[in-house]
């Protein structure tokens, strides 16, 4: 669940300038960049989202707080205007800031064209910071998955990030079955949130939902399964909800590549990290089954599932172990500067 | 009368040497008004202890430390003023740095919110708040309803908390959102702690109270 900030009065693209120039109002400058990138996202072309657009790249470029610009970066990405992607495409041949590298990468993983994939392998081997190499690498595969270029899959600038770690096996006492549930919202709610639907493609709708270990996963499914034949593509997303806002995000995307007969199968972030890989085929009928295993990552549970895609029909079957195999990260004690 | 030392071997923190402000009190910064006596006092009744941890930790400020400070002390007014009282027992300050937060440092969707809370935890018996300076969209925080408190299990085991120095209104969402994972959801009222809309009145109901009392993650009474 979460919490609104800030009065009615200040939810404005005014309101949220003022915030962003420093002026006192009720917004938090994460809410700030949050209104003026829904209203630009909305609608770009108007005054107001053209004014939107307009503080966001001023903010990526002028603001004085490091993480202020990172999140204006992160926010034109959402934004399918010329003047939007001009900015990151500014930002990833030039920038030498890594976090700034970063953000503008996953924006041009969500709106560049293919032309976008040179310049994010040059970005990525420009860049100095390890998390900004990583993110333009990542960027570039997941914009070959939505534009369903073709990929070496040699190339290990294309690996995503856990993609060769080892699988899990399933093997503890105690295991969940991984079964179909009924959709937890209502299936207009099931879609992908703003943030990261450009991944998503546009023809997908929710076929069912399953639960594993207690967690419940929204599965949305492309309508056009056959075409993950020929190229790379994205099948789908996993999502997850806030019960409480009637909202649904994106926790997995489903990538595909054709390999043999079938198809390489990688769950992963949107943002890149790898849960799951495994194999596809294809049956007669068209149907589409893949069998995918986690991958050792912090905070990892082993499992291991098998599910169809028939038409519109998803049905899923499989083991977790109940609790964590893979300890979570720790973080350090806090020390006084 | 309970003495300072006892409350704070209650709390499990060391008592030889015992900084009051920043052991007892988890306070970081000598700027927020607090009541060493009021805590002793108020640890005589239910409580939660929390790990305060800084997410991209290097770009947190002095500014940044007395917002948190500020979060701690209003959260313990507030679940101490509730309609059966509560208190906010151990406070510990944890660090993930810029650098190993790989991007999480800015949040940009309640799916990375719940990324973070899937890859970090102190292994304790502590509540995990996640504090990012920046979480953008209209929501400025996340927390799972009841959440668990087996720091093995799957899901969503903290609650992230967008702090916002300066700004004044993290010290209510982060009791609106430690409220979540004890167990409350949203109510209309516009002066309830758990109305979606920070800040609003603060309100903790007895029923609300009694609720949050019964989660697991809170402990008896020293």
């Amino acid at each position: 669940m979460s919490v609104l900030i800030g009065s009615r009065k200040d939810r404005t693209v005014s309101g949220a300038i003022a915030a962003l120039d420093g002026k006192p109002t009720t917004l938090t400058t994460g809410t700030a960049i949050g209104i003026l990138v829904e209203a630009a996202a909305a609608s770009p072309g108007s005054q107001a989202g053209k004014r939107a657009t307009t503080a966001l790249t001023k903010a990526l470029t002028g603001h004085e707080e490091p993480q202020v610009r990172v999140a204006a970066a992160k926010a034109l990405g959402r934004i399918d205007a010329p003047a939007a992607v001009r900015a990151l495409r500014r930002v990833a041949d030039d920038e030498v800031d890594g976090q700034l590298v970063a953000a503008a990468s996953e924006g041009l993983a969500r709106l560049g064209t293919r032309a976008d994939t040179r310049r994010l392998t040059g970005a990525a081997d420009r860049a100095t910071w390890e998390h900004a190499v990583t993110a333009a690498g990542v960027s570039t595969r997941l914009l070959a998955h939505r534009l369903g270029l073709r990929l070496d899959p040699a190339d290990v600038a294309l690996r995503l990030p856990g993609e060769d770690a080892p699988t899990l096996p399933v093997t503890g006492r105690i295991k969940a079955r991984i079964h179909d549930v009924e959709l937890p919202v209502p299936r207009k709610a099931a879609v992908p949130d703003p943030q990261w639907a450009a991944l998503v493609p546009s023809d997908a709708a929710p076929v069912g939902a399953f639960d594993c270990g207690g967690r419940t996963h929204v599965v949305l499914a492309t309508g056009d399964p056959a075409r993950l034949r020929e190229a790379p593509g994205v099948a789908g997303a996993l999502l997850g909800t806030n019960e409480s806002m009637g909202t649904t995000y994106v926790r997995w995307v489903v990538l595909t590549r054709p390999e043999g007969d079938g198809v390489a199968v990688t769950v992963a972030r949107p943002t890149g990290e790898v849960g799951f890989v495994g194999t596809g085929s294809w049956g007669d009928d068209g149907s589409l089954t893949v069998t995918v295993e986690a991958v050792d990552a912090p905070g990892a549970t082993a499992a291991r599932a098998t599910a169809t895609l028939r038409g519109r029909t998803f049905t899923i079957d499989g083991r977790a172990e109940r609790a964590l195999t893979v300890p979570r990260l720790v973080p350090a004690a806090f020390a006084p500067r | 009368m309970p003495s300072l030392k006892q409350r704070a071997a209650c709390i499990g923190i060391a008592t030889s040497p015992l900084s009051v402000r920043r052991d007892f009190m988890g306070q970081l910064t000598n700027s927020v008004p607090v009541s060493v006596r009021q805590q002793v006092d108020r640890l005589g009744s239910k409580f939660v202890h929390v790990n305060c941890i800084q997410v991209g930790s290097d770009q947190f400020t002095s500014a940044d430390f007395v917002e948190i400070d500020r979060a701690v002390a209003r959260t313990r007014d507030l679940y101490a003023a509730a309609g059966r009282s509560m208190g906010v027992g151990r406070v510990q300050h944890f660090v993930i740095s810029t650098a190993d937060a790989r991007g999480r440092d800015v949040i940009n969707s309640d799916g990375e919110a719940e990324s973070l809370t899937d890859e970090w935890t102190v292994p304790n018996d502590a509540l995990d708040l996640f504090l990012v300076r920046m979480y953008v969209g209209s929501t400025a925080g996340l927390s799972r309803v009841d959440g668990p408190c087996d720091k093995d299990a799957k899901g969503m085991d903290g609650s992230v908390v967008e702090m916002n120095a300066g700004g004044g209104l993290s010290d209510f969402a982060t009791a609106h959102e430690l409220g979540h994972y004890l167990g409350l959801s949203h109510r209309n009222n516009s002066t309830a702690l758990m109305n979606p809309t920070i800040p609003n009145g603060g309100v903790i109901t007895t029923s609300e109270a009694d609720n949050m009392r019964d989660h697991c993650r809170m402990k008896n009474p020293c």
